[in-house]
């Protein structure tokens, strides 16, 4: 019965050492300032407090643009990881996997050129 | 407790309806958009509720995940496009100081 | 194992053009931007490899298509037509980039990538049978086409070109999807040969057999598929787009649009209707509602063509002329398909070859002349019979195979094009296309008067001879294809394609 649920402790076990993890890294790594700012309720770069129609800095969306791109383009993930057990019962696993990787490697391309165009800096 | 088909399938054409009459009606560019995927996500619920009629009565042409798939395919389209779309807008915006769809009024004849 | 990596062959055209785009980009990314010709001919290269690999296909392929990838990609000589085609447009539309000097400045990578972009969804589009395919290779097309047409970053002219063809493209994605949905719906496939004609035990219903228990939703799911299709080959009434894209678009990309996307466009409509309802040999009950859908598309393409060719008559710009006769032409090439026969497919085919040839050299033309005087009316084309005669007549050539007058091309495409439609009764089009040819003559014939029968204008004597040589070349094949030595092959090629479609949708169930 237990074992059943195995892999969702596990899932959970993951997500909550992941989050820990990273709060733990970033306490222990991260540079500290202390700041007006810092001490804000949303620390996201804009005053929580003041007109709702102010002007938002181009780079907001071209975060969060990307960030939809990126995040839709891993849904496709999903059709791949249904199938891919069908695949591997066919005998063409090997293959199948090296397709997906050379998905992912596509992404990396994109990303890359994102990279390399200055899209992820914010000072430029 | 099950959700008859009709109406998902009335739902889907009332959002699709929507997402005309705006694309029509209003003519903030972003809007515009936003009617758009409004109609794409019509064709969504009309894939998910056709798919689960078929499945229901045992049909199915192929595979039983082809509506749910393709509605997948179509979500990352919508993002696609959208993603093109705002760009282009912010460009028309830089020159133009507005996102109206009059504002695009260069080209005529 | 081996047997998968064999099916991956067939595809090898399609591989080869996604490697090269994303060289192209990497490329252009670590050389900053600097150097873009190499880019170019890097992209020439990698089209003549497509370009080859797609002959050897040819070859192999018998009078029957194969499916690859579990039945989502369809390899038949009908696909690898519209693929040669386009990648011979696509290597016309690089040269033009790299030649112009208009768009030197702007032709760095992504201006590749984005071609080559288009091209491999205008690949996917014509060899499927899938709907999710095609709609997936359409987008792909049309998005890198709303990129491109905004290419000219700076100018408001481009960027209001691409914001008008994005915001009416997504409005026909969206009518289009709804319509698979609805499709999909009905018939509980995404197959279009399941959906043409479904067998026993595969587990879809036939469009024919919901058509005659429900006609009234079967109508509109097609109307609304075949709406997004209009949209993409610029047909009334979703033509509105086209003037102010393909005016305001960079010009090569204008010609790109004009020839490239709307063959494939074209063609994902032709295999569309062919799956559905060509009327050879199939049920009877397909050739019902198959005539009506083929005089819904007959009352298109008159309306089509004859709005097409007034507007064009009062264009004082020769781009803005050129796109209202590019809508015209979509119009010729819908009474092909109108007439539900494989002899009509087989014409419009022949018709889209030779749309192909006297497209890109009309397009050429207008590049060259706007690289001279910067100007794109047709009345500064003053003078140029004069100045550059080489060009000119090359023009005289395109102008000719475009109104349909022999020795040329266009001429032979629409014989064959009125043929099938009077075979298929449609002798009414036949008429009003005949009286649209006739009305055509006049403004295309306004550009030969405006370039050898007026005093010319003074204008710098600037010369383009590389894409002079592209245009000679182009109007030697636009004559040479419309004779006979060149003209019976293009024929039988034409004739091949719907042959191997005709069979794929008689035999879909049986697989």
């Amino acid at each position: 019965m237990l074992s059943q649920y195995g892999p969702i402790l596990i899932l959970i076990a993951l997500v909550l050492g992941f989050a820990a993890g990273n709060l733990v890294i970033s306490e222990l790594l991260g540079k500290k300032t202390s700041a007006i700012g810092k001490a804000d309720a949303y620390e996201c770069g804009m005053g929580s407090i003041g007109n709702a129609r102010l002007r938002l800095s181009i780079h907001f969306y071209l975060v969060a643009v990307l960030f939809i791109l990126f995040d839709v383009e891993s849904l496709l993930l999903i059709p791949w990881a249904v199938s891919a057990k069908f695949f591997e019962a066919q005998g063409v696993g090997g293959i199948v996997f090296t397709e997906i990787v050379g998905f992912v490697a596509v992404l990396g391309i994109g990303l890359a050129y994102v990279w390399n165009k200055g899209g992820l800096s914010w000072d430029r | 407790m099950n959700v008859p088909t009709e109406h998902l399938l009335a739902l889907a054409a009332i959002l699709f309806s929507l997402g005309v009459l705006g694309f029509l009606t209003r003519k903030n560019l972003i809007i515009v958009l936003a009617s758009i995927e409004l109609m794409l996500n019509a064709a969504n619920l009309t894939f998910v509720a056709g798919s689960r009629a078929w499945a229901a009565e045992g049909v199915t042409g192929g595979s039983p995940l082809q509506g749910p798939i393709f509605s997948l395919f179509v979500i990352l389209v919508a993002a696609a496009e959208a993603a093109v779309g705002l760009a282009l807008i912010i460009a028309l915006y830089r020159l133009k100081q507005s996102v109206a769809l009059d504002s695009a009024g260069e080209l005529k004849g | 194992m081996n047997a998968y990596i064999e099916q991956m062959g067939l595809i090898a055209p399609e591989l080869v053009l996604t490697a090269l785009s994303l060289f192209v980009l990497t490329w252009d990314l670590l050389k900053k931007g600097r150097n873009s010709d190499h880019i170019g001919y890097a992209t020439l290269v990698g089209l003549a490899v497509t370009g080859w690999l797609l002959l050897q296909q040819w070859g192999m392929l018998g009078d029957k298509g194969t499916q690859t990838a579990f039945g989502m990609v369809t390899i038949d000589r009908f696909g690898t037509f519209f693929k040669l085609f386009t990648v011979g447009s696509m290597a016309v539309v690089t040269l033009f980039v790299m030649l112009d000097k208009n768009e030197r400045k702007h032709g760095i990578g992504e201006y590749y990538f984005l071609l080559i972009g288009a091209s491999i969804g205008a690949f996917f589009m014509v060899s499927t049978n899938n709907l999710l395919l095609l709609m997936l290779g359409l987008e792909l097309l049309s998005l890198a086409s709303y990129s491109l047409a905004g290419f000219h970053k700076g100018s408001k002219r481009s960027a209001e070109a691409a914001l008008k063809y994005i915001v009416f493209g997504g409005l026909s994605a969206g009518v289009m999807l709804y319509g698979i949905s609805l499709l999909y719906g009905l018939t509980g496939t995404l197959d279009l040969g399941l959906m043409g004609h479904a067998p026993e035990g595969s587990g879809a219903v036939s469009l024919a057999t919901q058509f005659d228990a429900s006609p009234i939703p079967v109508a509109i799911a097609v109307v609304l598929v075949l709406a997004g299709f209009a949209y993409k080959v610029s047909v009334v009434p979703f033509h509105f787009w086209t003037p102010d894209v393909y005016e305001g678009a960079p010009t090569p990309v204008t010609t790109f649009l004009a020839v490239g996307s709307k063959a494939a466009g074209f063609a994902a409509l032709l295999r569309f209707v062919g799956a559905l309802f060509l009327t050879d040999g199939v049920d009877a009950s397909i050739v019902a509602y198959g005539d009506r859908i083929g005089f819904l598309l007959a009352i298109l393409a008159a309306i089509t063509m004859t709005l097409g060719n007034l507007s064009a008559l009062r264009q004082g710009s020769l781009k803005r002329m050129l796109a209202y006769s590019s809508i015209a032409h979509a119009g010729y090439v819908l009474m092909g398909a109108a007439s539900m026969t494989s002899e009509g497919f087989a014409a419009a085919m022949f018709y889209l070859a030779a749309y192909y040839c006297m497209n890109l050299g009309a397009f050429g033309f207008l590049i060259y002349f706007e690289g001279v005087t910067g100007k794109d009316d047709i009345d500064s084309l003053k003078g140029m019979g004069w100045r550059h005669p080489v060009v000119a007549w090359s023009m005289v050539v395109f102008l000719v195979a475009l109104t349909g007058l022999p020795p040329t091309v266009g001429f032979y495409g629409k014989l064959i094009l009125f043929y099938a439609a009077i075979d298929a009764g449609l002798a009414w089009l036949v008429i009003i296309a005949a009286i649209n040819s006739v009305i055509s003559l006049f403004y295309y014939f306004r550009v030969a008067k405006s370039m050898f029968l007026t005093e010319p204008v003074p204008q710098v004597p600037m010369r383009q001879h590389g894409l002079a040589g592209i245009l000679c070349v182009l109007a030697v094949v636009t004559v040479l294809a419309g004779l006979g030595a060149f003209k019976d092959p293009l024929r039988g090629w034409a004739d091949e394609g719907p042959a191997s479609l005709e069979i794929y949708a008689t035999d879909a169930g049986s697989r």
